[in-house]
This record gives C-alpha cells, sequence and structure tokens, in this order.
C-alpha cells in the first residue's frame, strides 16, 4: 500500500532534527557600549548555606547580614535592541568600588568601611571573598544586555552591639563621575 | 570489516570446537579461555586521609570481572593473558560529601566535582590488562595453578571542590582536594604498571566445560600525588598539604573471582 504523506513526513521530520542541532554561528559580531540605567540594594540573610533576600523591613543578623547590588545596563544607543551575537562592554568601566557607613559604625557616620566588607566573587567553581576594592574589576565582567546583573557583599567584621544600621554603595566611573546607592536603614540584632 | 571479523572468530571457535573429541584428555597442552566474577578490595595508605581516599575512586568491595586466555604448552607451564575491570560500587559523591561533614561538623557544606557529571554518582571504572605465567599441577579433573602476571592498571581520579559555610555568620571557608599524575589523560584515566600473584583451582565439569575459583593479591604504585587547599575567605589564610614522591603510595588490591573455564583448542603433541 502506498503511502504518498511518508516521505514528506519523513523529510520534514529530518529537516527539523537537523534545523534544532546545527547551532546558531555569529558571522560577525559588534562591541555594543552599555551605559548603568539603575542601581539598587536589598539586604540579604546568610544565616544559612546561601544567602536569600530579606524582605523590605525586615530585622537582619550582625553575623550574616550582607546586601545584594543589583544592576541594569542599557545600551548607549538608544535605538539598539541586541544581537545574540554581540559583545557588551560597560561604557565607562568601574574604576572604584568604595562602601560607607551612614550610621554610627566603625568611625561614626560617613566613614569608609570597606574593610568591614567583602565581595562574593562567584565567577569560578568556588565562591571566593575578595576586597570591595577589587570589586570593581569583576564587575565589569560578562555583562548582558537583557538581564539584572547582581554582586553580593557580605559584611565579615560585624559591630559589637545591635541596632539601626546603613550603608552607602559608591561606584566610581572611568570619567570621575561616581554612582551611588543606599541601603535600606536595617535594624541588626 | 568488524563483519569479517566477528564471523572469523565465530569460525575459528568452531573448528577449534569440533577439533577437542570428547574422548580428549581432561587437560593437557591447548588454550583455555575464562570469564568469572567476584570482588575487588583496594588497600592504600591513604586511608588515613578520610578526605583524600574516596577520590581514588579505589574504594573497598566492589564487583569486577575478568576474562582470561590460558595458553598451555606442557603439563606445568601456561602463558596467560588476563583483563579485568572494576565495577566500582561506591558513590563518590555521598562518600567524600560524608567525610567532609564529619572533618567539619556543624557546618553547610556543598560539595562539587568538577570531573564528574552532575548526575554520575560513581567513578568511571578501573581497568586492567596483564600477562604471565602460571604454574600447573594437575590431578584426574582438577587443576591447581600458581600464577604471576605484570601489566597495566588505569583508574579515573576525582577532584573535588567543598564550600564549608558556618551557621548564622558570614564566615566561609573553601576546601580543594586534586588528584594528580604525570600521565593523566581525560579519556584513559591514569596508568600504572601492576604485578600480581595468584592462585587458581579449577575443575572440569563437562567435555570442555569446567569452573573455577581464584584469587589473586596485586600491587601497584598509586601514580598520584594530591594537593590539599583549605582557604578561609573572611582572613584569606590558607592550609595547604601535599604528598609528594616520597610518602609510601602503594595500593594493594585483593580480588576473589568464580567462574566457567572452555577449552577453545587442543595442540597435537
Amino acid at each position: 500500500m502506498k503511502k504518498p504523506y511518508l516521505f514528506p513526513i519523513l523529510l520534514s521530520l529530518l529537516l527539523t532534527t537537523i534545523g534544532f542541532s546545527c547551532p546558531e554561528e555569529c558571522e560577525s559580531y559588534d562591541d555594543v557600549p552599555l551605559r548603568i540605567d539603575s542601581i539598587s540594594t536589598q539586604a540579604l540573610d546568610n544565616r544559612a548555606d546561601k544567602p536569600v533576600l530579606l524582605p523590605s523591613g525586615a530585622e537582619g543578623f550582625l553575623n550574616a547580614y550582607g546586601f545584594r547590588l543589583f544592576l541594569n545596563a542599557v545600551a548607549a544607543d538608544s535605538l539598539y535592541d541586541g544581537d545574540f551575537c554581540d559583545n557588551y562592554y560597560l561604557s565607562p568601566i568601574i574604576t572604584g568600588c568604595h562602601i560607607y557607613s551612614l550610621t554610627p559604625f566603625a568611625g561614626g557616620p560617613g566613614a569608609d568601611v570597606s574593610a568591614l566588607f567583602r565581595y562574593v566573587d562567584q565567577s569560578g567553581y568556588l565562591p571566593r571573598y575578595t576586597a570591595v576594592s577589587e570589586s570593581a574589576a569583576q564587575i565589569v565582567q560578562d555583562w548582558n544586555f537583557t538581564s539584572l546583573q547582581r554582586f553580593d557583599f557580605l559584611l565579615v567584621q560585624p559591630p559589637a552591639v545591635e541596632g539601626w544600621y546603613q550603608f552607602e554603595l559608591r561606584l566610581t566611573m572611568q570619567d570621575s563621575t561616581e554612582i551611588s546607592t543606599v541601603t535600606d536603614l536595617i535594624y541588626l540584632k | 570489516m568488524k563483519t569479517l571479523l566477528k564471523y572469523g572468530i565465530l569460525a575459528i571457535l568452531l573448528s577449534c570446537h569440533l577439533q577437542v573429541s570428547a574422548q580428549s584428555p581432561i587437560f593437557g597442552k591447548g588454550i583455555y579461555m575464562r570469564f568469572g566474577i567476584g570482588s575487588a578490595s583496594f588497600y592504600h595508605a591513604d586511608k588515613s586521609e578520610p578526605l583524600v581516599a574516596p577520590l581514588y575512586a579505589l574504594p573497598r568491595l566492589n564487583v569486577s570481572t575478568s576474562f582470561e586466555i590460558q595458553a598451555s604448552l606442557g603439563k606445568r607451564v601456561a602463558l596467560l593473558f588476563q583483563f579485568g575491570s572494576v565495577r566500582v560500587r561506591s558513590k563518590v559523591r555521598d562518600i567524600w560529601t560524608t567525610a567532609v561533614h564529619e572533618a567539619f561538623p556543624n557546618t553547610y557544606i556543598t560539595t562539587d566535582f568538577p570531573l564528574l557529571f552532575p548526575d554520575q554518582e560513581y567513578s568511571r571504572y578501573p581497568l586492567r590488562g596483564m600477562l604471565g605465567g602460571a604454574y600447573l599441577m594437575e590431578y584426574q579433573r582438577w587443576s591447581v595453578q600458581l600464577r604471576a602476571l605484570v601489566g597495566g592498571f588505569s583508574s579515573f581520579p576525582n577532584t573535588a571542590y567543598a564550600v564549608i559555610k558556618q551557621p548564622d555568620s558570614n564566615a566561609l571557608s573553601t576546601l580543594s582536594i586534586s588528584l594528580q599524575a604525570d600521565n593523566y589523560d581525560a579519556d584513559q584515566g591514569v596508568a600504572a604498571f601492576v604485578g600480581s600473584l595468584g592462585l587458581l583451582t579449577h575443575r572440569t565439569i563437562w567435555r570442555r566445560w569446567g569452573v573455577y575459583g581464584k584469587v589473586e593479591w596485586t600491587a601497584f604504585r598509586s601514580p598520584f600525588t594530591f594537593d590539599y587547599v583549605l582557604e578561609n575567605q573572611v582572613d584569606g589564610s590558607r592550609t595547604t598539604r601535599s604528598y609528594g614522591d616520597t610518602y609510601p603510595r602503594m595500593i594493594h588490591e585483593l580480588e576473589a573471582h568464580v567462574g566457567i573455564s572452555f577449552q577453545l583448542a587442543r595442540f597435537k603433541k
């Protein structure tokens, strides 16, 4: 019995399979500059195995406090709509990162408390704590056009007394401008 | 080509089968084939290092299989070719993770094995190939053999990472232990020369068929060294250890097998 529809079905299956199995290749790409569009933070609770975001208004914990920095970047060219093959980079790049206390803590309000924090570098097999001053080099890597970038900073030398605390994170850009964000005022116990 | 080879071997086996008559002497000059299954246990010096030993992927109590060809050249002497594999039954991930929990109690542990795929629990199977000789003692249906073999052994070591997190704290340490060997190859593992002594007892049960049991002791020098790095991520302090060439790194394997034996061919006198 002839089945005239069998051959087209098999052919389309074959072509579909080939189509799915051949990855898209990029013959050319462009370097697309991005600029930081928004910056914000949210407190972290790191008492368990991994840090989790604390809801706004919740109390934190002195020995397991940190905050997550969220950065969003957009193309410098507002008409650009993204391309799978393109490379993205920040422009201007971040050259410095510092954390300041806005409440009485380790030197009073306004003191640079960067040394009391560590940046969590997740780029390798193992997480690595690095100095906040070295985090700028990590933050400029692996930018993506559409996704929000996240960077964790953990307080490793907490204050001895519980109370209200607030921090400001400042990013210094290559053109000497600064971008900053202030954490929510949080009660650490 | 493969088909030709397969049917060629079958034809040779069949002709050998026809040449050996029911009236043939039970033993004598000829070729024997054996297939056996049993257990293989590894003993090595690094058992004192509970975090390192599991990564050798040579644990106690494994199922092993062996295949061998024996060419009996006379009443007393035989040549042997033996090939075997050890099926590692221990779940490397579980064993190592348990060892890290015991070494660092009351912490959160996250482990990672970069050389194992995420869904793999076992290491790849060690393989062994050896050539040697046997001294035969035969009596009626029984044959006892003293045997000595040398050859090569390959195994697949593991590298393991652990993140050790203190509860209620940002304190975190990372641990990495990597086994290293000069001749490591990702596909073929690490090879080592081995030597083996064994005792085999064979009993013919019907025509060319027989059963056997054997015990073998195999020793080889571990080709591995390891680097142990425990790093406190808060203050950057590191604890490092490594084993160099001075450490006695002999690995011993004790194997016990039972199996079937078949006389493939008998040499004419």
